[in-house]
């Protein structure tokens, strides 16, 4: 009985939620048959749960319930914003109702009130016998709706989370075990057999692997659910009216996610509508629909979850905001005025901001968005701001696909090596660059790279590790790290060894104590790994636990970099350092030498479903993976292999002109170097005939008779090649542009055409001193159909 | 009714421990120190997929560190959600214990007595029942 009680209530707690947000709907669309019928279904299956397990409060609510939506069903009543407050308030109840079976309290008995209140909006007393004539009548079509919407759910089965757990655990430990075993393997030549049944396991194993992250992720919807009540009982408070749009449902998230974005997302909706969205008088002063609109849509980007919440309200005042902070001596008032735009909407983030004229019960104290950042901040996430003033605001947040796997950054320091988050790491730089120095400053020490100063400190020191004595004359590695919270610093650290995905693990309290560390992390060789906490290091560097009024600065003069053109620096392959601009670089990429060939003329490689061309490179390695820089111009790619890839410089020089301006751009300094600015247009003025458009290329019509397997076979490839048309129907001859031939006799009749061009089989002039071309002569061909074709133009 | 209990070493003693509160006694592979930690903590180290914390048992009774090497013997006990491996010279065995044998009137030596409450007498001779919660716990970080 217990078991049963206990599924009941799992059970009935799950669809409360979904149905909130059904009756919401139902209030818009009172004629939408299918609402009502599930939201129907959901109170009779209660009903007829609470008198199985004896739960007679329950029933005496459920059974209300039933009778005044059967009546809805039946189109007696329509549904009306108070047919649905009442019927929303005792969903309420059986929620609470059914939180206190599961803990034992007791809730206050005033059923009574509410099913007063629902029989108030039957259609007319007295007729009692006929509602439970109807519900008879309709038990045997519930039964018929209950088998259609059983049949289209999903089949699912309802697992603990502990199992859950070590189901993630063992196949953990399996991908660790198949590590081992391929090391030793290797070591023993045990032969193709048992390679490829190896290889078996192993694909098996990284699928079993990917399944079990799989089941870690939930629908969004269930935290969308809720939304649509949360926004009815916001509007109705506040006497707006507000429709929602929600989009990408269908989205899946880490379980631990929908519980992290709860409070955040509700805040922002709350905020929405309370100073976004304006009463519907005004919005009609300002030329608006008046009701307003909120959309939300979630999407995957990556390895990123967006989710953006859009509203047409009117925006965020900036001179407003900019008062408030003033007078919240947030910030100076000149200062506000230097202050970007961008710079100036995040400061609604800092604690103690509100744009709210009055202070209502839902927002305008100031709390709220500076908890929606935090709490983003918390789970890895951040959150952007687009302000329309008077048209609306768009709010997105990017959150990591998981928590409990990040993507991490293996860094050593003295004998150890530690992982810590990539989202908190803003760049990496080597103590050689010239751009970096150490100052010291009373003791403490400041890291100054290119004018900016952050707060320094040594890995090794922190932690109170010995430096690894080989490393000394080697150069070491600087981490530029912005915590979620705190201010950005610079960490020292001897080297930063890969990025990977780690598997966050929690640490024992007795580690977790000290403050500096995240967590830990067993990656695939199987050694623990310490992850650092980038918030933690800051503290015990002595960062101040404020808010960090420069980010927006450091972006800004982040974005003013873009601005000028960069140029990678790479070793080419021929061992000379040279230049490229940085904008015709789409990526940089590790080539598999097996899909390089060389293939008519060019070394070509294969990627993804395209072929590109190979630039630069002279011979295929016989393994291995060749490093190359993926150049496009927009329309098309291709690779230009490089030895290696050295740095990211400003091209703020002057660039001194080249003596073979084909070859190279200019010369240019490049960390103190002259080097070659390679000049891209030669690697792609070759395509030009690759390049044209479909529709714009010359027609060449192929007359003849009989097979014109030469023609086929040799001429029209060869034309194709050349960025020609051709057709062989002479329904086109009329159009083309050039018209070939090679049988005389069929084309005497259009020897006045222009176009005509003919083809002879030998090479010697025939004299009958018609001009005509040998159909072998490639480049007196294609010169032919040049001129041919200037002539007609 | 008895319970078993294992008998290890601790510093030279022979102590007690629930089986109860025991999952496995492994030796310890490789050991990644973990700095400006506890003195308790020796490392972690990996057990199958799992990252365990060691803790050298011995420090808390002798206040000397030490480093654990890899092959040291460690009790595993699982302790509020989290698995620990507690290093110790050398096991014994397990033996039946009835609990009307334990007593908690001999009190150990003052640098026991943090992690030990009672006693039990096996054979002949009076062992200290290790309680391995107290190992790890926070007010043990605050004394030390």
């Amino acid at each position: 009985m217990d078991e049963l009680l206990d599924d009941f209530i799992a059970e009935t707690r799950e669809t409360l939620e979904a149905l909130a947000g059904q009756l919401v709907q139902w209030e818009k669309t009172p004629q939408d048959r299918a609402l009502i019928d599930s939201v129907f279904r959901f109170v009779h299956t209660v009903k007829g749960s609470c008198g199985f397990l004896d739960l007679p409060r329950l029933l005496r609510l459920s059974h209300a319930a039933e009778d005044v939506l059967s009546c809805a069903r039946d189109g007696l009543i329509v549904a009306s914003p108070a047919l649905v407050s009442a019927i929303l308030a005792v969903v309420d109840r059986i929620a609470a109702l059914t939180e206190a079976l599961e803990s034992g309290r007791a809730v206050y008995d005033d059923d009574g009130d509410l099913i007063e209140v629902m029989h108030g909006f039957l259609p007319a007393n007295g007729e009692n016998t006929s509602t439970s004539l109807s519900g008879e009548d309709d038990a045997p079509t519930d039964v018929e709706d209950d088998a259609t919407g059983v049949r289209s759910k999903a089949r699912t089965v309802r697992v603990s989370l502990s199992l859950l757990d070590r189901l993630m655990n063992g196949v953990s430990d399996m991908v660790l075990a198949r590590n081992e075993v391929s090391r030793q393997l290797r070591k023993s030549q045990a032969g193709s057999e048992v390679d490829h049944a190896f290889a078996r396991l192993s694909a098996s194993v990284a699928e079993m692997r990917d399944a079990v992250g799989l089941m870690r992720m939930q629908n969004i919807d269930r935290l969308f659910s809720s939304l649509p009540r949360l926004l009815r009982d916001i509007t109705i408070e506040l006497g707006k009216e507000v429709e929602l749009r929600i989009d990408g449902s269908e989205v899946e998230v880490d379980r631990e996610m929908v519980e992290a974005l709860r409070d955040p997302l509700t805040h922002i909706l709350r905020n929405a509508v309370d100073h976004g969205i304006e009463h519907a008088d005004e919005r009609i002063a300002a030329g608006k629909d008046p009701v307003g609109h909120i959309r939300i849509v979630a999407r995957q980007s990556g390895n990123q979850i967006l989710i953006e919440i859009i509203d047409d309200g009117r925006g965020i005042n900036l001179e407003k905001l900019g008062t408030r902070a003033v007078s919240a001596k947030i910030v100076s008032a000149a200062d506000w005025q230097k202050m970007s735009e961008k710079a100036q909407l995040s400061t609604i983030f800092i604690p103690g901001l509100s744009t709210a004229d009055t202070v209502t019960a839902i927002s305008g104290r100031g709390v709220g968005m500076d908890v929606v950042k935090s709490n983003l901040q918390a789970i890895g996430g951040t959150v952007d701001l687009e302000n329309y003033e008077g048209l609306g605001l768009k709010m997105t947040l990017r959150l990591p696909l998981t928590l409990s796997i990040i993507a991490g950054l293996t860094i050593k320091a003295g004998s150890q090596f530690f992982g810590i988050s990539r989202n908190s790491i803003v760049e990496i730089l080597s103590t050689t660059n010239k751009n970096v120095s150490i100052e010291e400053l009373g003791g403490a020490h400041i890291a100054h790279i290119r004018g900016e100063r952050y707060p320094y400190a040594k890995l090794e020191t922190l932690l109170g590790i010995d430096e690894s004595t080989d490393a000394i004359t080697t150069s070491r590695t600087l981490v530029v790290i912005r915590p979620a919270m705190g201010t950005t610093y610079v960490l020292d650290v001897e080297n930063v060894i890969d990025t990977e995905e780690l598997v966050v693990k929690p640490g024992a309290p007795i580690i977790m104590d000290t403050g500096l560390y995240a967590g830990t992390t067993l990656p695939d060789n199987g050694r623990p790994m310490l992850l650092l906490d980038a918030s933690g290091l800051g503290a015990a560097i002595g960062v101040e636990q404020t808010e960090n009024n420069s980010d927006a600065a450091v972006a800004e003069s982040v974005v003013k970099e873009a601005k000028r053109p960069s140029a990678l620096l790479f070793v080419a392959t021929d061992g000379t350092s040279r230049a490229v601009r940085l904008n015709v670089v789409d990526r940089i990429e590790d080539i598999d030498a097996s899909q390089i060939e060389f293939v008519g003329g060019k070394m070509r490689a294969k990627v993804g479903d395209g072929l590109f061309d190979v630039c630069e490179l002279v011979d295929i390695p016989a393994d291995g993976l060749v490093k190359a820089l993926r150049l496009t111009d927009g329309v098309c790619s291709k690779y230009l292999a490089v030895e290696d890839v050295l740095d990211i410089f400003t091209l703020d020089e002057e660039i001194y002109p080249s003596a073979h301006p084909e070859k190279c751009e200019g010369v240019v300094s490049a960390l103190g170097k002259s080097v070659e600015l390679v000049n891209i247009f030669q690697y792609f003025e070759m395509d030009g005939a690759m390049a044209r458009d479909v529709s714009t290329r010359p027609l060449c019509y192929i007359g003849g008779d009989g097979d014109a397997e030469w023609e086929k076979r040799i001429l029209a490839p060869l034309l194709t090649a050349s960025g020609y048309m051709v057709s062989f129907d002479a329904e086109d001859r009329a159009q083309a542009a050039v018209v070939l031939s090679r049988t005389n006799e069929a084309d005497t009749a259009h020897a006045d055409d222009a176009r005509l061009l003919l083809l002879r089989d030998t090479v010697h002039v025939k004299p009958d001193a018609r001009s005509s071309i040998y159909r072998y002569d490639r480049i007196g061909l294609l010169s032919a159909i040049e001129a041919k074709l200037a002539g007609v133009a | 009714m008895p319970s078993l209990f294992l008998i290890a070493h601790i510093d030279g003693c022979r102590v007690a421990i629930n089986s109860d509160q025991i999952e496995s006694i492994v030796h310890v592979p490789d050991v990644i120190p973990v700095p400006h930690c506890d003195p308790r903590v020796a490392g972690l180290f990996a057990l199958r997929s799992r990252v365990l914390t060691l803790i050298d048992s011995q420090y808390v009774v002798t206040g000397e560190r030490r480093t654990l090497q890899r092959g040291c013997l460690a009790v595993v006990v699982e302790i509020a959600g989290h698995y620990f491996g507690l290093a110790v010279d050398k096991v014994e065995d397990v033996v039946p214990l009835s609990a009307d044998h334990i007593q908690q009137c001999i009190q150990p030596d003052s640098r026991w007595q943090s992690i030990v409450s009672e006693t039990v007498e096996v054979g002949e001779q009076l062992v200290m029942i290790l309680d391995p919660a107290r190992l790890v716990s926070r007010e043990q970080l605050m004394a030390a």
